[in-house]
């Protein structure tokens, strides 16, 4: 019999209060008060408009704001520059995406890539991307394909520092546990590695996507007819502040919305992380 | 069983870990590796579990040069790196993924139950204590029936109580099982209560200052007599390979 059994210590063991992790409580009320500020700044102002405190010309009040998006709703124009917006970010992270996760895998993997490739990569990060912008339009013309690839310029960066150094800062550790087992190249890379710098990757990938809704709003003012940036610089021009003041609360709406589809649809893959939340 | 023939280990950066190495490991036995710090007991580890290649020499199993991990070799690491990524009993089936599933899942509940956890199959890995962690990771381990587990230092981050139940339970399951065990640690009391031969290393180059058998059968108590005359053994041979390299240094 050993010492510890001999001191009443025994080593099946139950698991102590609960098994599987409780839920996290989120009470509403934090919710709640991050609303009393806007709410009460709008109501102030309205207010202040209707009593004619003040004239809300360059201002608008959130009521003007609300008729200004019905107008263009009904007109089925907000839904076309919804729509067109929504359709270049698409393909601009989709195409920054793919590229930096590509160029980043590579030169995670291969040390002579990364020596040839990186330096440059770095250099151009370098660059501000909309300083693209006159060459990409004597390239491409003032169409959808300069926008695009601004966007996916925007994008790529950020995805490609991600994946490069999550594949760098792989826990050499846990690889020598997967070649313990002989798992092959394949079988490494799928049950080890892609697990492994997933976190970071989804990080990565938010991170990019809050650069492409920046970057589709400077394509946008390249010049478009139309776009969530068109509605901007036509407000402008004709002297709408509400249809700027439009634009830009449905930009916020759009860009939360994204980043929330993003990192629920990574949720299930990242349940096992102590600190991951999708409020984040 | 596991043979290795004059291993000499040179790192890249110029250090000589291992010097004319050889250790020949029977079938059933528990062998203990000692020494201090920076003498190479890892190094010889990794190189017996095929992970690091020796400069010079070969290690065998079965008679078959090994370049690379055997199936037949386990390895515990000090660490219990685990999948943070995986649930414990996902983790505890990592090397089983070629058997059906039904199978695999019998099998590693079978082991969960044998380190003492059943009921923690479905935790992560962040949810469990140090020592539940490195329990789950010799059941990884145990779960391929390896016939030699390689153990670095496995139980040394944990606290006294801890790692006397685990050094016990280790006993319990090579009683049941026979397995070949290789064990790498700084604590002479855990090298007395395990070994059936202890095998001291020296340090600059690391090399084998003496090789004894312990002649003690098992179970031991920590408190006998006998088990004192073991480790005070195991001292003055620590002892004397110290001496020893402290006179080379300043000499
Ligand atoms: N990857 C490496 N590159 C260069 N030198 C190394 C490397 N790993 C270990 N060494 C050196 O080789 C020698 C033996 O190291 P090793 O880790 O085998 O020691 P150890 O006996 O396990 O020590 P400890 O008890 O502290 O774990 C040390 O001098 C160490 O500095
Ligand atoms: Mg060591």
């Amino acid at each position: 019999m050993g010492i510890a059994e001999q001191a009443g210590f025994s080593i099946a063991e139950k698991p102590g209060t609960k098994a599987r992790h409780p839920k996290r409580m989120r009470g509403l009320a934090p919710i709640f008060a991050g609303f009393i500020l806007p709410i009460t700044l709008g109501l102030g102002w309205e207010i202040a408009v209707r009593t004619g405190v003040a004239d809300g010309r360059l201002v608008p009040p959130p009521s003007r704001i609300f008729e200004t998006v019905v107008e263009l709703a009904q007109s089925g124009e907000l839904l076309l520059h919804i729509k067109a917006t929504c359709l270049r970010v698409l393909a601009g992270f989709s195409g920054g995406t793919l590229a930096g996760t590509l160029l980043g895998a590579i030169a995670g993997y291969s040390l002579l890539t990364r020596r040839l490739v990186d330096p440059t990569l770095q250099a151009l990060r370098a660059v501000p991307s909309i300083a693209w912008v006159p060459l990409f339009i004597l390239w491409f013309g003032i169409f959808e394909t300069s926008k695009i690839t601004l966007i996916a310029v925007g994008v790529l960066f950020p995805v490609y520092l991600g994946v490069l150094g999550a594949i760098l800062s792989v826990d050499r550790k846990i690889v020598e546990v997967g070649r313990v087992f002989r798992l092959s190249p394949f079988a490494l890379t799928r049950r080890v590695l892609l697990p492994s710098i997933l976190p970071a990757y989804v990080v990565a990938l938010r991170g990019g996507l809050g650069l492409g809704w920046m970057f589709v709003v400077a394509a946008e003012f390249m010049g478009a007819s139309e776009g969530l940036g068109y509605l901007l610089v036509d407000g402008q021009q004709l002297g709408k502040p509400q249809q700027i003041v439009t634009a830009i609360l449905i930009f916020a709406i759009l860009g939360q919305a994204s980043d929330w589809l993003l990192s629920t649809a990574a949720a299930p893959f990242l349940r096992w992380q102590d600190s991951f939340s999708t409020s984040d | 069983m596991l043979e290795a023939h004059q291993i000499r280990k040179t790192y890249p950066n110029g250090t000589v870990a291992l010097h004319d190495v050889s250790l020949n490991v029977t079938a059933g036995e528990i062998v203990v590796i000692v020494g201090g710090s920076g003498c190479g007991k890892s190094t010889l580890l990794r190189v017996l579990s095929g992970l690091e290649r020796p400069s010079a020499g070969w290690v065998s199993v079965d008679g078959a040069r090994i370049e690379e991990p055997h199936p037949a070799v386990g390895m515990i690491f000090q660490e219990p790196r685990l999948m943070p990524w995986l649930t414990v009993r996902q983790n505890v089936g990592f090397g089983l993924s070629h058997l059906p599933k039904a199978e695999r899942l019998a099998r590693v509940d079978e082991v969960l139950a044998r380190v003492g956890l059943a009921d923690y199959g479905r935790r992560w890995p962040r949810e469990l204590s140090g020592g539940q962690s490195q329990r789950v990771s010799i059941a990884r381990a145990l779960v391929t029936q390896p016939s030699v587990l390689l153990l670095d230092e496995p139980f040394s981050a944990l606290d006294a109580f801890t790692r006397i139940e685990l050094q016990d339970h280790l006993l319990e399951l090579w009683a049941g099982s026979r397995q070949t065990l290789v064990l790498v640690t700084h604590d002479i009391e855990e090298a007395v209560a395990l070994a059936t031969r202890l095998v001291v290393l020296k340090p600059a180059p690391g090399r084998i200052a003496t090789t004894f058998d312990v002649q003690l059968g098992q179970p031991r108590s920590r408190l006998s007599i006998a088990f004192g005359d073991e480790k005070r053994r195991l001292l003055a041979a620590l002892d004397h390979s110290l001496s020893e390299f402290r006179a080379q240094v300043s000499g």
